[in-house]
């Protein structure tokens, strides 16, 4: 028992303490976990609550979440898990208060991360199509979201660098990027499927 | 190899640093393209980048969750270590009247024949004893009689 207290913690892994936790229900274990992403779940809170005091509150709402949770969940990467578990309930109390936030960045990265995700690893056959796919789709994006993914992906700058570089506003990079994405994914779907 | 370093996930602390503008812009690129890949990063930069502008104390806050969090991990301690230290003290009892128990039970053979209460029972037998002593003897009369 003692021994266990005072083994050194920052050598055991996430998995470690969920493995531990689901096996011994010992929330003292749990609760080193969770501190190691407090910092991580106050930041994301806040993102979405933007208020210091329903962030904190959300904060120690989700651990009482997570303890009951966690007992049947199967969790494999802890941190994303968590992350989706923060956002759900920060979400959750926005529609409860019905307030409509002004942040279009809510779900826009979504469509991306899909195709991310999905783009399946090409032979070089395919490789060259989809090359010759994106320079035709790249023709269609509109000057800035083409300047901002020319610069950020094949010159690999730095939000401040394009900014810099352009004149555009650094906010409204981001946003060139996303819609960029998005419309590049939308544009190599359709030549894909004909 | 190379493929799996790109996809390395920055660290919360390093978001920090980017918030704070301490990243070199090859550094700044890597996060905001993790960012822009992983929803994870993006809302915690987000949430930095908003409470860096709401100007908040950050590390004051943290400094106090992380107390209401022990505070909560805490109370369940509390009602488990006493038990532990009553059945620890219980063992440690019972242990303990046992072996006195067996202790005292090992030396009293002589106590027992000197006490008070045992001195009744003794008697008896001590007069039992002649009348059984006595008893062959009219046995062996009577043998000698039926030969």
């Amino acid at each position: 028992m003692f021994l266990k207290i005072f083994r050194t913690k920052t050598t055991l892994t996430d998995t470690d303490y969920l493995v531990a936790y689901q096996r011994t229900g010992d929330l003292e274990g749990l609760g080193v976990l969770y501190e190691r992403h407090i910092d991580m779940v106050f930041a994301v809170c806040f993102k979405y609550l933007r208020d210091e005091d329903e962030a904190k509150d959300g904060v120690m709402q989700i651990f009482e979440q997570i303890i009951t949770d966690l007992k049947n969940h199967e969790v494999q990467n802890f941190k994303s898990w968590l992350h989706s578990v923060a956002r759900n309930f920060c979400l959750m109390q926005l529609r409860q208060k019905k307030i409509a936030v002004g942040d279009e960045g809510i779900f826009e990265n979504e469509a991306y991360e899909n195709f991310v995700a999905q783009s399946p690893e090409k032979d070089g056959w395919e490789i060259e199509h989809q090359l010759a796919d994106l320079g035709d789709c790249m023709q269609t994006l509109a000057q800035e979201q083409r300047q901002s993914v020319e610069l950020f992906f094949f010159q690999q700058l730095c939000y401040q660098q394009i900014a810099d570089q352009t004149g555009f506003a650094l906010s409204k990079v981001k946003s060139y990027l996303q819609n960029g994405k998005r419309n590049l994914k939308l544009c190599m779907e359709g030549k894909r499927h004909g | 190899m190379d493929k799996q370093k790109r996809h390395n996930h920055p660290t919360t602390d390093q978001l920090r640093q980017y918030v704070a503008g301490g990243l070199s812009h090859e550094e700044q690129h890597q996060v905001e393209k993790a960012a822009l890949q992983n929803p994870q990063i993006d809302d915690t930069l987000e949430g930095l980048i908003a409470l860096k502008e709401t100007g908040i104390d950050t590390e004051a806050t943290l400094v106090e969750l992380r107390q209401r969090l022990l505070g909560r991990v805490e109370k369940k301690d509390k009602r488990l270590f006493p038990f532990y230290y009553a059945s620890a003290a219980a063992v440690v009892l019972a242990v303990g009247l046992s072996w006195w128990l067996v202790k005292e039970q090992a030396e009293s053979p002589a106590a027992v024949a000197t006490s008070s209460v045992n001195k009744e029972t003794t008697e008896p037998i001590e007069e039992a004893a002649p009348l059984s002593a006595a008893v062959p003897i009219p046995q062996k009369k009577v043998l000698k009689h039926l030969k």
